[in-house]
């Protein structure tokens, strides 16, 4: 029986895109990492769909661009992260005299979950809002997208030592936050 | 609170899932839209010959009396020269 032909690597599509310009290429690589890349920016941002996917955008247009950079050291996806993680903190830096606001709630999402769900996200956005852009960023790399310290470490371009600060203050931080909560 | 307690609280409210924004397709497609035209670099060195050559028969034409244009009138072709030249890019850049 013929076996199906197995689906090229990042590797590969990268290649076809460097010498090709092959845009169907590159929209797979896009297709394949975008729910990562979306969500950590959505985490990111406090929630924030619209000014999430923005980011997303200029993320992969910047990954584009700036492809023959990538040396294939780190998986695509870490490569991607960090590109992530420099655009929005150039941008948490262009509007950092406006206080993060956290996200309303809206109806139409409240009908989908359980209340208590929904207030208990509210909840967490409204507190990684208030986190230090750089310690939203490791809790969110090492709990959400499931990086370990050293990935996470590369991708924030620090040293491992301060990775783990930043993870635990944030998580302290988080706690306290949540904990006020009524 | 323990350690481990306290990961699975922050694995649990991490891990959560998120509101839903646009689909996959329409990101995709959107970002698509996005990206700089194409280079063609092949293209662009057959449209710069083509000019070339066009620019060089032009000049070459031959003027009546056996002279050449080259010699006698350059001046005379240099508007519908240019002219020519800038066309011929339009189309290549248009049509590729």
């Amino acid at each position: 029986m013929a076996s199906l032909p197995e689906a090229p690597t990042d590797a590969e599509l990268i290649t076809r895109v460097l010498m090709r310009d092959d845009r169907r290429a590159f929209g797979e690589l896009v297709a394949r990492h975008q729910s990562a890349v979306r969500g950590l920016l959505r985490r990111l941002t406090g929630g924030d769909l619209a000014q999430a996917d923005d980011l997303a955008q200029e993320t992969f247009l910047r990954a584009y661009r700036g492809l023959r950079g990538y040396r294939g050291g780190a998986k695509f996806s870490s490569w991607l992260y960090r590109i992530a993680c420099n655009v929005f903190f150039s941008r948490d830096r262009g509007s950092r005299d406006v206080p993060p606001e956290p996200p309303l709630l809206e109806a139409g999402n409240a009908e989908l979950a359980l209340p208590d769900l929904v207030l208990e996200r509210h909840d967490l956005e409204k507190a990684l809002a208030l986190l230090k852009p750089r310690e939203r960023a490791a809790l969110v790399l090492t709990y959400a997208n499931e990086l370990t310290h050293e990935e996470a470490a590369v991708v924030l371009d620090c040293p491992v030592g301060t990775l783990k600060t930043h993870v635990a203050r944030a998580k302290e931080k988080l706690r306290r936050q949540l904990e006020e909560v009524p | 609170m323990n350690v481990r307690d306290d990961e699975a609280w922050l694995d649990t409210l991490l891990q959560r899932q998120l509101p839903t924004g646009p689909t996959d397709d329409a990101f995709r497609e959107q970002l698509l839209q996005r990206l700089p035209p194409p280079e063609r670099p092949v293209r662009r060195v057959f449209g710069l010959v083509l000019t070339w050559l066009v620019g060089v028969l032009s000049l070459l034409l031959p003027a009546g009396e056996g002279t050449l244009v080259f010699s006698s009138d350059t001046g005379g072709l240099l508007v519908p020269c240019c002219l020519g030249t800038a066309l011929i890019w339009y189309l290549v850049d248009r049509l590729t």
